[in-house]
């Protein structure tokens, strides 16, 4: 071998090696001041699917973002890597909007998923997701450790009824807003209307029967909130099958039927005996200042009783998500 | 003679829904184990007070299951004629399922 060649590979290997040492250095720098744990979170998203949430994950402020959000999602159910929740951008998300997507979480993890997760980097959303306890759902890894105590309660059911637990949850709500664990039987009763629709009408498939209830309790601002989901077909769906195509012309489009629905007109309005007590009864709570903002979106439909805005939006949604509060102007 | 039936003491304090398929404490399930037994046992000139106090509450499918279920097999009047009802926490309760005796499986 001729000294030109040697030291041609001897230049190369030297060059190889600066390169190898200078990306060594960079990853050092990189995991300066990170835990292992970190490192290896650190790790573990680079090799995952990254979900970018909206900045604004609100059902209510972001409706169509947040809804495309959580469809994007859900059809990542069947792949086999890992997904990353990047959430570092999120500067407003509120309790319902967290627990709808807990509820799409725990599809991936019934499945044997696994999710990791970024916190926001905004102090406000950051701490209503810890104090949301939505980070204990989560069984893959979060970055950084949660310390604090949860103001939510997430209770979660597959298949069931559920009225003891739910006789708790009353108990402790008006604790909050009375100062003392009492029994609100208007609210329980709602509790178990939620239960026993969404077990019995949102889910053909008897496997995959699942509600959430998500309770935030707001002691400063005297109120609770409830969000309660299934991601089962979602109540439109259940009428239209129930009615049939040539009564569905009797109603001006989705959203009055389901408002009728809710009024618990439809037998009025089709001339068909229908059984349906529970959704006139989950209205009534309403009427009645038993609770109040109500909000419900189901299918592509919104009931908003808040702004009483009832409309239909572009993008499906597969489920139903109610949200609620109940205060001391409401009658408990 | 007058028979009764505390639903929180006798059933359960947490009443469910309807089926015994949704969950503890349906009203299918208070109706075969509770209900039904004791008004087929009752004889001509018995009484049944039903109390409906002191539960967490009650969802409309649970009460038209029951009381409504007893009233379209053996009939409103019949049972209207042996049955009383007692609630002074909710008394609006009384009529609400009287309603639900009417007719058909709500």
């Amino acid at each position: 071998m001729n000294n030109k060649l040697l030291k041609k590979k001897q230049s190369i290997r030297s060059e190889y090696s600066k390169k190898r040492r200078i990306k060594f250095l960079k990853s050092k720098e990189n995991s300066k001041g990170k835990s292992t744990s970190e490192n290896h979170l650190d790790k573990l998203i680079s090799n995952s699917i990254s979900k970018k949430l909206p900045s604004i994950f609100s059902l209510r402020d972001n409706t169509i973002e947040t809804i495309v959000f959580i469809n994007d999602l859900k059809k990542l159910i069947d792949t086999n890597m890992r997904i990353y929740l990047n959430m570092k951008s999120v500067e407003k998300i509120n309790s319902g909007t967290i627990a709808l997507l807990l509820s799409v979480v725990n599809e991936f993890t019934a499945r044997g998923k696994k999710i990791i997760g970024s916190k926001p980097k905004n102090s406000e959303a950051r701490k209503t997701l810890e104090l949301s306890g939505f980070f204990d759902y989560m069984n893959g890894s979060v970055e950084y450790s949660t310390e604090v105590n949860s103001n939510t309660i997430i209770e979660q059911s597959n298949k069931c009824v559920e009225p003891q637990s739910t006789a708790k949850i009353v108990s402790e709500a008006m604790k909050t807003i009375t100062g003392e664990k009492k029994r609100n039987k208007k609210l329980q009763g709602l509790f178990i209307e939620l239960m026993a629709n969404s077990i019995n009408h949102g889910f053909p498939d008897n496997e995959k029967k699942k509600w959430i209830l998500s309770t935030s309790h707001y002691k400063g601002e005297g109120y609770v909130s409830f969000s309660f989901i299934d991601n089962g077909v979602g109540i439109l769906k259940t009428l239209n099958q129930k009615i049939g195509r040539q009564l569905l012309t009797v109603f001006k489009g989705k959203q009055d039927l389901l408002q009728t629905a809710f009024k618990g007109e439809i037998g009025s309005r089709t001339g068909l005996h229908f059984r349906g007590k529970g959704l006139p009864f989950i209205k009534d709570k309403f009427d009645s200042n038993r609770i109040s903002n109500l909000f419900i979106l189901t299918n592509n439909v919104i009931l908003d009783y808040i702004s009483n805005e009832f409309y239909e939006i572009d993008v499906p949604y597969s489920g139903t998500f109610y949200y609620f509060e109940i205060n001391s102007k409401n009658e408990l | 003679m007058i028979y009764k039936i505390n639903i929180a003491d006798d059933f359960s304090e947490t009443p469910g829904a309807r089926y015994k398929t949704d969950g503890d404490f349906s009203g299918q399930e208070f109706f075969e184990k509770i209900l039904e037994p004791r008004y087929i046992s009752l004889k001509s000139g018995d009484e049944l007070m039903v109390n409906l106090d002191n539960t967490a509450g009650y969802a409309t499918s649970f009460l038209d299951e029951t009381f409504g279920g007893l009233a379209r097999k053996y009939g409103k009047n019949n049972v209207l004629q042996k049955i009383n009802f007692i609630s002074i926490e909710e008394p609006y309760l009384i009529e609400e399922i009287k309603s639900y005796m009417d007719g058909k499986k709500n």
